[in-house]
């Protein structure tokens, strides 16, 4: 990407949960807003307060599960939170949700292991950003402290991500779920999204 | 046994989505109550109580989430013998 800046600011929570206040917060993305095209906020992950000030102030959200009954469980419970403890929801607009499905596992769904792509749809009702393959590749990056695309950009999940990010940027991206088989057989093998 | 086992062993994916099922059913009629469904339900049921005698508790609102749309139920039970209640004195 062209003129691409990126600045990180880590507000990990490591030395006290409650250091983040809702002004505190709130200021600092009013202050970005001004700087940047786009604030990507993480958040902790479950339903406790770190969320609620992580999606506060977000124009779009990323609800990121993995196709286990918990997870589900609380995308569900942070959906509802979206739709009624944002800002954008407290002035009567809608927040726009997209689903990133994670460590999925293709086979394991289509042997009935796994809930499949189209359950969790069906449970959770918001459009697909992503489905991001289960891999080894994604522990190994994170114990080297680099994120998947960048430790090893053609591995499967780092191009279900880059995939992600194209389509949030609007781009049509075919719903694949990228495969980490090289060569003749790869576009042979590669699943078309279950 | 090992085939009973071996295929309630493929079988544990439609077990989760149908616990999933219960358990949101169940907690978004709970949870969801909360905010906006305490807020309607408490003023739908002082409008009503303005023209009509009820129980408050035989009032139930419930939201559905759905992809196109989303309904909210409204029910009010209204006893047989009622009668419209004068309006209520403006406190």
């Amino acid at each position: 990407m062209p003129n691409f800046r990126r600045r990180s600011f880590a507000t990990s929570q490591t030395r006290d949960k409650d250091a983040l206040s809702e002004e505190g917060v709130s200021r600092v993305i009013d202050e970005l807003r001004q700087n940047f095209d786009w604030i990507i906020c993480d958040s902790p992950a479950g339903i406790e307060r770190g969320a609620t000030l992580a999606m506060r102030h977000a124009d779009i959200a990323i609800v990121v599960a993995n196709p286990e009954v918990s997870s589900v469980r609380d995308s569900d419970r942070i959906i509802g939170l979206l739709d009624s403890k944002t800002r954008k929801a407290e002035k009567g607009e809608r927040i726009e949700k997209h689903l990133l499905l994670t460590r999925y596992d293709s086979g394991r769904a289509k042997r009935g292991e796994m809930l499949r792509t189209e359950d969790v749809l069906d449970i959770l009702s918001i459009p697909l950003l992503g489905i991001i393959p289960e891999s080894q590749e994604v522990l190994r990056a994170s114990n080297l402290g680099q994120p998947i695309v960048a430790s090893n950009a053609t591995s499967a999940p780092a191009r279900a991500y880059l995939d992600a990010v194209r389509r949030l940027k609007g781009e049509t991206v075919a719903m694949m779920i990228p495969s980490n088989r090289t060569g003749v057989f790869a576009k042979l093998f590669r699943q078309r999204a279950a | 046994m090992s085939l009973l086992s071996f295929l309630r062993r493929r079988g544990s994916a439609p077990v989760a989505h149908q616990r999933l099922q219960i358990l949101l059913a169940h907690e978004r009629a709970v949870i969801g109550q909360s905010d906006l469904i305490t807020v309607l339900r408490e003023e739908i049921l002082a409008g009503i109580a303005k023209h009509v005698r009820m129980d408050p508790e035989k009032v139930q609102v419930k939201m559905e989430r759905g992809d196109v749309v989303s309904t909210l139920e409204v029910e009010v039970e209204i006893p047989l013998n009622t009668r419209l209640a004068a309006p209520i004195g403006k406190a």
